[in-house]
């Protein structure tokens, strides 16, 4: 067993797949996987399938591997491929003539669009104070998240399991989003020396 | 403070609940408060990232990362930008419809390659005949299975899982190993590397290059192999055909008889509908050979026999193994192991497996940042069992080696004169008769940024005696690119700050638990006493392996048992 993945280990598979090792091209797949579908999903309006976009940018970055410098920031470069298939898919949606009726309110999608070029840093920092405060939530808060998101059982299910009516539900998960929310803030503050 | 209304309105709207007179009431709250866009555009990004972080499910990275290697055309430098093209003017036929549709256009590109690297062949199949990738899976109408592979390895994929059902008229280009096929009248062929090969249907099979071994049993008269200038009938029989890149197809009969068209001739251009009627340019019965030239007129001509080029089966090897699964993907604890012995396949439930204990144990000089132990938030008291319980998440790992195997029996006892040998020895339980093919088997704990073939390892006998010897293995009968191969369940590893010199010290020494990264699967290689120079029916009471110290990369053994008499 080898020592955990690093620059140089991502360089040496860049240089393989360069040589024509296809496969080599996993390990990079693997390495930016979840960062990549995570700024994605942030970034992505509704109606964007978050992993068709971010498969499509890795086979983006696969056939256009001879322009990337070896040795220069590979993770920036793919992450501005990706906002680039992101754009396209944006403009495709738009252009559908129904698409804020099914979608999305177009302020929502303005707001959207003005936290396009959060870097992914950001994102990825959001994405890891998520998850500890995911594990701050007490046990029955956490338990609609495992529902919602997890299980992605009907709101009917998650008032029949919790005896509760599907408003109480609704407004459950209302608070805990919140609640996430306000701790993710309250992180990211005190990661910036704010508190 | 929040709008009430809105509250219940985002909520349904994130629910995809939301009606249109709903929607036009949300679009509305937020235009009049700007503060309510910027909540739900928080409260949506959250949501997004909620369902990338409740769903760290190491199974659907590993089914993202397939799925996507699966689109990548065989050759970056290649890949013209063709394919991106289109996928930037493409606005049909989106979503989930989107990745099997560059899944298809870029296989068509790749194979484009490959059909320009190979000779155009005028095998006799229809015109037009256009060889598109598609998973191996999901076509119904082709019936021809993968049954067997040994160090299969196709170009530009992955290989087909076994049992998986082969495309029709779909070039297979097998770059190394074997693969066995079955067809639906029982006939069965075993192609081997290089090889280009098509499934043309139930009863017939294309090999552009390559040799194939055809056993056709009662029931399967009539299945014949296509090669650029020849066909090849079955009238019962075993044979092989070989192609060169040459076109030259040598054909020899084994057993039976088989009939040779010559593709050029009208007979054979009809045959493929009319074939029982139609006599053949050659009869060969049992022990004839002939080989057919087209270099500007087919000819053929009789040549030596060579019974030898018959395969009848594939090596002996590992076949696959069977685990519980854990809770949260991955495999965790062996149920049995199926391996090829003598020719013959033979699947062992677990509890009927030789158990090992380890012995000794120790490390290279330097301290292996990687550590030594596997197993859970816990370890148990006695370390000599991670090699023989049944988690496939406990083992032993990164033991020290020697670029040259042993040739005198290891130092399992340290003194002042003699330091000990670095590596490991187990002993069995009870002793493991020497028998045709794999006696023992290990199995190890790998990720991608490993060498696929497996960690290399030399393999001794504790007791040298004339006629007995180390054994390196270079590359594992599961590999990280074996279907079989299972993702492994998550584990811990418990790292040294020291170089560990004993069996008591990995007891002792101080060690700290770091969690595994999730991308691990499970290798597995079958050790053939014989090739340490036991002989037939001999008992083998322990065995001394070491780190074959080729690369960086150490051996990392999670499971090691002999197997019993078949």
């Amino acid at each position: 067993m080898s020592v955990p993945p690093d620059d140089s280990r991502l360089e040496h598979a860049l240089s393989r797949v360069r040589r024509g090792d296809v496969a080599a091209f996993e390990y990079v797949v693997q390495r930016f996987e979840q960062p990549l579908r995570a700024w994605l999903a942030s970034q992505a309006m509704p109606g964007v399938d978050v992993d068709e976009v971010a498969q499509r940018a890795f086979v983006a970055a696969f056939a256009r591997l001879n322009e990337y410098e070896p040795g220069t920031n590979f993770s920036a470069w793919l992450f501005t491929i990706a906002r680039y298939q992101l754009r396209t898919e944006t403009t495709r949606l738009r252009r559908v003539a129904d698409y804020h009726t099914r979608y999305a309110p177009d302020l929502l999608q303005r707001e959207l669009e003005r936290r396009a070029d959060q870097p992914p840093e950001v994102v990825l920092a959001r994405l890891d104070h998520l998850r500890e405060c995911l594990k701050s939530l007490g046990s029955h808060l956490r338990q609609f998240i495992t529902w919602r998101y997890e299980e992605e059982i009907s709101l009917e299910e998650m008032a029949s399991r919790s005896g509760r009516s599907v408003a109480a539900v609704k407004k459950q998960l209302f608070l805990v989003r919140k609640k996430l929310h306000e701790c993710i803030c309250q992180r990211e503050a005190a990661a910036e020396g704010g508190v | 403070m929040m709008n009430d209304r809105f509250e219940q309105l985002w909520t349904d709207y994130l629910e995809g609940e939301l009606g249109e007179a709903e929607l036009a009431e949300l679009r509305q709250l937020i235009a009049n408060d700007p503060r309510l866009a910027e909540a739900a555009a928080d409260s949506y990004q959250l949501h997004r990232l909620l369902g990338i972080a409740a769903c760290d499910d190491p199974a659907a990275s590993e089914r993202f990362v397939q799925a996507t290697m699966a689109c990548l055309p065989a050759d970056s430098n290649q890949f013209t930008g063709a394919v991106m093209r289109r996928l930037n003017t493409s606005t049909a036929s989106r979503t989930r419809r989107w990745t099997r549709w560059l899944t298809v256009s870029v296989a068509a590109v790749a194979l484009g390659i490959v059909s320009l690297t190979l000779v155009l062949r005028d095998g006799g199949e229809p015109a037009g005949h256009q060889p598109v990738a598609q998973p191996a899976t999901t076509n119904a109408k082709a019936s021809a299975r993968l049954v067997a592979a040994s160090h299969a390895r196709f170009f530009g994929e992955l290989a087909p899982p076994l049992e998986s059902i082969l495309e029709t008229r779909r070039d297979y280009v097998l770059t190394e190993g074997l693969v066995e096929l079955e067809f639906p009248s029982g006939a069965t062929v075993i192609i081997e590397s290089p090889a280009v090969f098509r499934v043309i249907s139930d009863m017939s099979l294309a090999l552009d290059t390559g040799r194939c071994s055809v056993y056709a049993p009662e029931g399967a008269e009539g299945f014949r192999v296509e090669t650029p200038v020849t066909r090849v009938v079955d009238r019962g029989t075993r044979f092989t055909v070989s192609v060169a890149e040459t076109n030259e197809t040598e054909v020899q009969v084994i057993e039976g008889v088989a009939d040779v068209y010559r593709a050029a001739t009208p007979a054979a251009q009809e045959a493929s509908s009319n074939l029982d009627k139609l006599p053949p340019d050659v009869r060969l019965t049992e022990r004839n050979a002939y080989r057919i030239t087209a270099f500007e007129d087919v000819a053929l001509a009789p040549v030596q026999f060579t019974p030898a080029a018959y395969r009848r089966s594939l090596p002996d090897r590992i076949i696959r193994y069977d685990a519980t699964t854990a809770a949260k993907g991955g495999i965790q604890e062996l149920k049995s192991v199926t391996v090829q012995r003598g020719g013959r396949e033979i699947q062992y439930p677990v509890e009927q497996l030789i158990p090992v204990e380890l012995t000794w144990f120790k490390s290279a000089d330097a301290v292996d940042r990687s550590g030594h132990l596997l197993g859970g938030e816990t370890l148990p008291e006695n370390l000599a069992e991670l090699l023989s319980d049944n988690l496939l998440t406990t083992g032993v790992i990164n033991p020290g080696g020697s670029k040259e195997p042993l040739t005198s029996d290891p130092v399992l006892r340290e003194d002042a004169d003699r330091p000990g040998t670095p590596g490991f020895a187990v002993r069995f339980r009870r002793p493991v008769v020497n028998r045709p093919g794999p006696d023992v088997i290990l199995m190890e704990v790998q990720t991608f940024s490993n060498p696929l073939d497996g960690d290399a390892f030399h393999v001794s006998p504790l007791k040298f005696a004339p006629g007995r010897k180390s054994h390196t293995i270079r590359r594992y009968d599961l590999t990280m690119n074996s279907p079989e191969a299972l993702r492994l369940a998550s584990f811990s590893l418990y790292r040294y700050s020291q170089p560990i010199a004993s069996l008591e010290e990995l007891h002792t020494a101080t060690h700290v638990r770091a969690n595994a990264g999730p991308r691990f699967h499970l290798l597995a290689v079958g050790i053939d006493l014989s090739d340490l120079g036991f002989a037939e029916g001999e008992q083998v009471e322990g065995l001394f392996f070491q780190d074959a110290e080729d690369d960086a990369h150490r051996v990392d053994p999670v499971f090691i048992a002999g197997f019993p008499e078949p």
